[in-house]
């Protein structure tokens, strides 16, 4: 290649320490990023300390190494118990775990790898190649866009999941509502408190995941306990066919542009990816009726796109010294503890580094995909193991899940408490996709409103004048119209 | 050229898989020893893990748990601008096994009223980062100097990008109007990398950022730094003229450092701060340091800790007042 | 009987008018922030469009049949029940005797039978989480207000 500093990194990244590292921290990385409530940016976090013993190159690809598996590994357990590993893995429950239930566990992890690992290298090559490019678009993205892109979020709630759009926009408004509670960013009041030093900051989203999920998926399994289950043994281990690939393809590629794209923007992370990469996956897929009851390429869109936005997240890590998400923040720390400075002139300083982390998240994405594969045949035992056991211990999962991300009590409730409502909202036919949304979004939506008003000087009128904006309206406003509209064609056709 | 880092020297076959081996399963526990500390040392944080807090913290940590010779944890108590820290430190004895990080968010909450802890039940241990706010422009906006920015301010409100509405930028950059009698529309963002991309993106037309968040831009020339919120000039950017030699006495400063509260015994304070001084000066805190932006002036001792965090706490509160966040009690 | 949608629809709108009284309790804002948009705003916006969707539930849930579910069995009840008695427990007797409690309790209510089984999961699932929780990760688990009072 013809890029200047190759030279300097090949023989760091050739040596089998290094090498050994990436392996060590792509496997620790699936491990931890399968557990509920371990998320990748608490592993990265919790190796900081001893990547410190290390060289630059080999400490932060090890870190970058976690951060690409890290993210794959969410898909495992969303899948197989309905309990995603990490937020961006919620949307690869909704088709993920409908699919291994059917039976086809392996088929829906085999689809979650390759999607995964593509994803990420596609944006890894465009980390490579782009980098200092796509950074400056960071720039361009203000309160005011950000607000347009939400919008455009929200814009997919009513036809995100199920067949009842009002229940859906109920739930994504109950999704936004949760997330109001705490300190309001720019007034500084507090909201829904009610005295609870813990809530000032919100409520958090992992329990809420973990309670939607699994516990809800707990309780159901309560339900069905007396019922007769069908044999599904012989499908369960295997892995998906060649037709399953050419079927998913597109939706691999759609996403990892819409993942790389979205994890560039500093503000947003590979959870609103996936969401986003869920929703096109189905608007432009042959069969969106197979959505939400085991689609493969409902497992195929999300995947891709939250391992697209990994590498999208370090653009502008990297290139400006801002990090793209919260994994990539702990990363810059893991820089910073090195004594190094991310920024422009990082890559003249140390041309080595982005080969480095550029290698490290490469082998690690192909590192991962032969695990997630080899793995898929071992991991899809699990949802042979009796349901009176495997739920307990998914419950058990659950509770240190949600205690460990922040080491709060008040968490726990939040999940027991979420599991029992979500049960009662699932059997009145509300599914948990839009609240997951809503409450993703919710935070966004708000601020990013009420900043865009202060710099508008409380003018509506402002955004007229912000062209980014006014694409992402554009956009929000066909996905709201697409489906009525084209309903009304077929109507007018078939009569 | 390729600059490799200092600690390659050091790095052999043996010691670097057995980086390896750690990285795997944390350190074990050092040995108990018969006294002080007599178990594992936790360092209470009101940060999640990843933030500078944490990963202050954990530097500190590094060199620090060597030289007590025990070990010593990072424990997050996340949430309520760090009052569910204060909370959780508050519950436990009073006998040095249990270390409270502070921040100015900590003294403003103490300020509020809010938590179970007053100022005078703190106890300072050492100070491990300072890193003043810096009020800067971009580089291409009319404003060159302080003056010229308050008087744009005379003119229409600077649009002033801060982080959350009470932090120590926000009150800095509030003290400041006040006190030039110019005005300020404060647009409040998650975090500092968001008020750098802002600032740069042209969505407001000024900050108070720390030193750390912005020193590359500054170096490099995209942002104009006008003054420091500190007395003495700094090293990094010396021509910056500081707050106090323009005649304002706006004096603010992100700072982090290390508290236990009042009933710990004395000896164990002496042992507590000349362990996390001697740990803070390891190579590793030091590169850290630097990483940041900041140098080894940065790393205090009890007395002068002690005195910074009282000054701050009534300058805090005086703030408080002034700009009506609370009243006079 | 009309169709559940028109009773969960009227219990939304209760619901809604219940928060919205919440808000009326919120914080006054600052002077110099009072330019803002309040914090009010929102909440209250969701508020009115989650009552407008509910009202279009309770319409269309008139106009429809009764739907018929199937009833809730016994053990979704006795399942809720031991979650919540564990996050009561939990900050008693702490997480790892939660744990064990939650193993032994929970396949026996769920017709799990098999003594040696149970057995391992109840050493099991706390040791497991003991080993990859705390002593590779660090995470510490509260030990419950029971045992810390005699520590």
């Amino acid at each position: 290649m013809a890029l200047p500093g190759f030279e300097y990194a090949l023989p760091v990244l050739t040596d089998p320490f290094v090498i050994g590292l990436i392996v060590v921290g792509t496997i620790a990385g699936v491990l931890v990023g399968a557990l509920p409530g371990l998320s990748s940016s608490m592993a990265v976090a919790l190796l900081l300390p001893f990547s410190l013993y290390l060289d630059p190159i080999p400490a932060i690809a090890l870190l970058s190494a976690l951060y690409c598996a890290g993210t794959f590994g969410g898909s495992i357990t969303a899948i197989l118990i309905n309990a995603p590993g990490a937020p961006p893995a919620a949307a690869t429950a909704f088709d993920g775990y409908p699919l291994a239930v059917k039976g086809e566990a392996g088929r829906a992890l085999g689809i979650s790898a390759v999607a995964s690992a593509s994803g990420g290298i596609f944006s890894v090559l465009v980390l490579l190649f782009a980098a200092p490019l796509l950074a400056r678009m960071a720039y361009s993205f203000g309160p005011p866009e950000y607000f347009a892109l939400a919008v455009f979020g929200l814009s997919m709630l009513s036809s995100i999941s199920g067949e009842q759009p009002v229940k859906n926009l109920i739930g994504g408004c109950f999704g936004l509502l949760i997330a109001t509670v705490g300190v309001d960013l720019t007034t500084g009041i507090e909201r829904f408190t009610f005295g609870v030093p813990e809530l000032y900051d919100g409520i958090h989203f992992i329990p809420v995941l973990i309670g939607l999920f699994a516990v809800t998926e707990l309780l159901s399994q309560a339900q069905i306990l007396g019922q007769e289950k069908i044999s599904v043994t012989v499908s369960a281990v295997k892995l998906p066919s060649w037709a399953d690939f050419k079927r998913v393809k597109n939706s691999i590629l759609r996403s990892s542009a819409i993942g790389t794209f979205i994890g560039v923007l500093p503000a947003e992370g590979s959870t609103m990816a996936a969401m986003i990469g869920y929703n096109e996956a189905k608007r432009w897929s042959d069969k969106p009726e197979e959505f939400g009851t085991g689609s493969i390429e409902g497992i195929a869109g999300p995947e891709a796109a939250n391992n697209a936005a990994t590498g999208g997240s370090m653009v502008p890590t990297l290139a400006l010294g801002i990090p793209g998400s919260a994994t990539a923040a702990v990363i810059l720390g893991g820089l910073q503890v090195q004594g190094l400075r991310p920024g422009p002139y990082l890559f003249e300083e140390q041309p080595g580094l982005l080969y480095g982390i550029f290698f490290a998240m490469l082998l690690s994405n192909l590192l991962f995909l032969g695990v997630g594969l080899i793995g898929a045949k071992v991991f899809s035992r699990i949802s042979l193991v009796p349901a009176t056991l495997l739920w307990p211990t998914v419950f058990a999962l659950c509770f240190v899940g949600a205690y460990g991300l922040e080491q709060s009590l008040i968490d726990v409730w939040v999940m027991l408490a979420a599991g029992l409502i979500g049960f009662g909202l699932k059997r009145y036919g509300f599914s948990p996709a839009p609240i997951i949304m809503g409450l993703v979004l919710g935070g966004l939506v708000e601020t990013s409103l009420a900043q865009s008003m202060i710099i508008f000087d409380q003018q509506w009128t402002g955004f007229l004048e912000r062209p980014i904006s006014l694409v992402f309206f554009a956009l929000a406003l066909i996905s709201v119209l697409n489906a009525p509209v084209r309903g009304f064609i077929r109507r007018r056709r078939s009569r | 050229m390729v600059k490799f880092h200092p600690m390659n020297a050091r790095s052999s076959w043996l010691a670097r898989f057995s980086v390896l081996a750690v990285t795997v399963i944390a350190s074990p526990p050092a040995l108990a020893q018969a006294d002080f500390p007599s178990r594992p040392i936790d360092i209470v944080t009101h940060a999640s893990p990843g933030g500078g807090t944490d990963a202050t913290a954990r530097s500190m940590v590094l060199g620090t748990k060597l030289a007590l010779d025990v070990d010593m944890a990072v424990v997050p108590r996340t949430g309520g601008g760090g009052v569910v820290a204060m909370n959780y430190v508050h519950s436990r004895p009073r006998d040095g096994h249990t270390v409270l990080a502070i921040t100015p968010t900590h003294l403003f909450a103490i300020a509020r009223g809010q938590g179970p802890i007053k100022i005078d039940d703190l106890v300072a241990i050492a100070r491990s980062t300072d890193d003043p706010i810096v009020v800067m422009v971009r580089s291409d906006s009319p404003v060159q100097t302080l003056e010229d920015l308050i008087e744009l301010g005379k003119e229409r409100p600077i649009k002033w990008g801060t982080t959350q509405i009470g932090s120590v930028d926000h009150v800095a950059g509030a003290t400041f109007a006040q006190r030039a009698g110019t005005e300020l529309s404060v647009v409040p963002f998650q975090g500092g990398g968001e008020v750098v991309t802002n600032l740069m993106g042209g969505s407001v037309d000024a900050a108070g950022l720390n030193l750390t968040e912005a020193l590359d831009q500054i170096q490099r020339g995209d942002f104009r730094a006008l003054a420091v919120m500190a007395e003495e000039r700094l090293a990094s950017i010396p021509d910056v003229p500081t707050t106090v030699e323009l005649g304002y006495d706006v004096v603010f400063s992100t700072v982090r450092g290390y508290l236990v509260l009042k009933g710990t015994p004395e000896d164990r304070i002496d042992i507590l701060e000349r362990g996390m001084l001697e740990g803070m000066r390891q190579q590793n805190f030091v590169d850290y340091l630097h990483g940041a932006g900041l140098d080894e002036s940065s790393v205090a001792g009890r007395e002068v800790w002690d005195a910074q965090v009282r000054r701050l706490y009534d300058n805090a509160r005086q703030a408080m007042i002034d700009l009506g966040i609370i009243r006079e009690r | 009987m009309r169709h559940q949608d028109s009773l969960i629809g009227v219990c939304l709108i209760a619901f809604c008018a219940f928060v919205l009284w919440l808000t009326t309790g919120f914080d006054e804002v600052p002077a110099m922030l009072s330019q803002n948009v309040p914090p009010t705003f929102f909440p209250r916006l969701v508020l009115a469009i989650i009552a407008a969707l509910s009202a279009v539930l309770v319409l269309k849930g008139l106009r429809k049949e009764r739907q018929r579910h199937e009833r809730i069995e016994r053990s979704v009840f006795v399942t809720a029940a031991i979650i919540a008695v564990a996050g009561v427990l939990l900050s008693f007797v702490g997480t790892f005797v939660t744990l064990c409690l939650v193993a032994i309790v929970l396949p026996l209510a769920w017709g799990e039978r098999r003594k040696h089984l149970i057995g391992a999961l109840a050493l099991g699932v706390p040791v497991g989480v003991y080993v990859v929780f705390t002593l590779a990760l660090g995470v510490r688990f509260p030990a419950g207000r029971l045992f810390e009072a005699m520590l």
